[in-house]
């Protein structure tokens, strides 16, 4: 199975161009298709997950900052919008990037204590970020609507044109992906991409070429956050409904396993594991909560059989020694080294 | 002139004094070697100069400027360049994008030039890899720049470090234990390499176990012991310091200790 994999991968990489296109045309007509409102808005969910997979793996794949509490700030994000446009009444349009900016205003919040934290001690101060402001959105009634949430969160629309319909929310999230992952890949391949990259791979060495680890690490962190805002607010007006149910710890998992199956530290990753993970959970449906059983085993096999993701490589930052020995001689057709085999590096 | 000055530098961890009272001038364009026993702190040394740790007392000063109290990314940014006792590479990327990294400093296109894809974004890009290749095939590691660094082998990967460090165009660079796990013949071609550097008017800074690569291209040596400075001088003088001998060799009618 691996195998095969690897040779779909090869196969997709040499027709890079030409696949994208394809898919992005697929994308556009898919709702013409699909005339099932149900399974365009499953679509559409996938959609949004993918924005969210691919802001974690942002965060968690490319700057190695491995936070967990990301419905943290899927929920900031929700609930700015749904607040902002049920009693100030602004149009969704301008409540989006509003949204994603006071979402990654708590980024820069959160991005002060786990400055200095590393490995799963970031995670949990994270993963508490995302509780307390779950409970402050469960408590704070005045503002939140406490346990009753927010209702009747209005549609976008656009000029006076409503675009509320299965198929413009699947428009506006299709595109707002697409200029996610454009924005992503370009800055990903700028210096300040390079920074966050260097950054996962060695902090020590990253400061020592004067990179600012500490302000590249917040942009990054404030960069993934305005994604997850912008996400959030879509979901507020999607749902037309805010519930701080809807931001529970469990949501967070979702979201990461998404990235870590799809395979973090590459742009296709998240958007395959978004696929995955959703059509799983939806295929399963039948079985009602045991769907999660399935869930968990495929996680479980995944981290055992293909640690780096479905899409991620054999060289993934994250294939553990146990899994990229056996490829790695086969794969890398490099120069021959001038010298003959190193001596054991001497200790102290 | 004195490109890179302590004055009475001083490191402890609690009650370990690291370092201890170091003063020490590297004259520009020349090659300073430090050397001592293991735990003597010269590793602890270097990291204060280059600001990973803040000194507990004393004084930097690189080029006329007092730099205490710089965190690694400034002292960078001032012109000092390091390498690690470990090497410390971007293992999971291109030797290229390692050498990229390095001219994070001489760039300045922000994160909207970069979605804009505008002319400074291409304009720094272009130039970012073309001095890239430049660097790489001045120092011969041209036919490794697209090979990922944790494939090199070990002497390669120490001059690829070396490479980067050179890429934030620095007026000092510090090597320490370059020459750490490597074959003699390694060791001799790594000593042709920083004599040559050295020759282009890079002043550096080397620490170093291999006492004859030490001698061989070092104008003055720097001995440490227990964290205190034992003596400073040319090879010939270090060599026939008591002080020295008795470091490394323990004393004369004593039980010997040191290595």
């Amino acid at each position: 199975m691996i195998r095969k994999l690897q040779n779909i991968r090869k196969y997709i990489r040499h027709h890079r161009l030409m696949w994208i296109l394809f898919l992005l045309a697929a994308a556009l007509v898919l709702p013409l298709v699909l005339t099932n409102n149900y399974h365009l808005g499953i679509a559409t969910r996938i959609l949004m997950y993918m924005i969210l997979a691919s802001a974690v793996n942002v965060m968690n794949g490319y700057s190695g900052q491995f936070a967990i509490g990301h419905a943290g700030f899927l929920c900031v994000g929700a609930y700015t919008a749904a607040i902002l446009m049920t009693r100030a009444g602004l149009n969704f349009f301008l409540v989006l990037p509003l949204a994603g900016m006071v979402t990654a205003l708590f980024g820069l919040l959160v991005s002060f204590p786990i400055g200095k934290l590393s490995g799963i001690y970031l995670g949990f101060v994270t993963l508490g970020f995302s509780e307390i402001v779950r409970i402050v959105c469960l408590n704070w009634t005045p503002v939140t609507g406490g346990p009753m949430g927010i209702k009747a969160i209005q549609g976008p629309s656009l000029f006076g044109f409503s675009l509320q319909s299965p198929k413009g929310y699947y428009y506006i999230i299709f595109v707002m992906l697409v200029l996610m992952v454009f924005c992503t890949a370009k800055i990903l391949k700028s210096r300040t991409g390079r920074a966050w990259i260097s950054i996962r791979e060695n902090e020590a060495a990253a400061a020592s070429l004067g990179i600012h680890t500490a302000r590249y690490k917040t942009m990054n962190i404030m960069y993934a956050t305005f994604w997850e805002g912008c996400a959030g607010a879509f979901m507020a007006t999607y749902y037309h409904f805010v519930d701080s149910s809807m931001f529970v710890t469990d949501e967070s998992f979702n979201i990461l396993s998404m990235a870590i199956v799809g395979g973090m530290g590459t742009l296709a990753g998240p958007i395959v594991g978004a696929v995955v993970i959703n059509i799983i959970t939806e295929a399963f449906r039948f079985l009602s909560e045991y769907r999660m059983v399935i869930y968990a085993l495929l996680i479980i096999a995944m981290m055992w059989l293909r640690p780096q993701g479905i899409a991620g490589s054999s060289d993934s930052v994250l294939v553990s020694s146990k899994a990229g020995k056996g490829r790695k001689r086969r794969r890398t057709g490099r120069p021959k080294p001038v010298q003959a085999e190193a001596a054991p590096i001497k200790e102290g | 002139m004195v490109l890179l000055q302590t004055k009475e530098l001083c490191k402890f961890f609690g009650g370990l004094k690291a370092v201890n009272h170091v003063s020490m001038e590297v004259e520009e364009g020349k090659i300073f070697g430090i050397i001592g026993p293991n735990g003597a702190g010269k590793t602890t040394f270097f990291n204060l100069c280059a600001g990973t740790f803040p000194a507990t007392s004393g004084e930097i000063w690189m080029g006329g400027k007092n730099i205490t109290g710089y965190r690694p990314h400034m002292a960078a940014r001032e012109g000092i360049a390091r390498t690690f006792q470990n090497i410390q590479l971007f293992q999971n990327t291109s030797v290229l994008e390692n050498i990229a990294v390095g001219f994070h400093i001489h760039t300045s296109a922000s994160m909207l030039d970069a979605v804009l894809g505008n002319q400074r974004q291409r304009r720094t890009e272009k130039e970012i890899y073309e001095k890239g290749e430049a660097l790489l095939n001045r120092l011969e590691l041209g036919q490794y720049r697209d090979t990922m660094a944790k494939n090199l082998p070990y002497g390669i990967q120490r001059k690829v470090e070396i490479a980067r460090a050179l890429a934030i165009s620095p007026r000092i660079l510090l090597l320490d234990e370059p020459a750490a796990g490597m074959n003699p013949m390694e060791t001799q071609e790594l000593l042709v390499f920083v004599k040559k550097l050295n020759a282009e008017g890079l002043t550096v800074v080397v620490i170093e176990h291999d006492l004859k690569f030490i001698m061989n291209i070092c104008e003055r040596i720097m001995v440490l012991n227990y964290g205190e400075k034992l003596c400073e001088g040319t090879a010939d003088q270090v060599r026939n310091n008591r002080q020295v001998q008795e470091a490394y060799f323990g004393k004369r009618a004593g039980l010997g200790g040191g290595e």
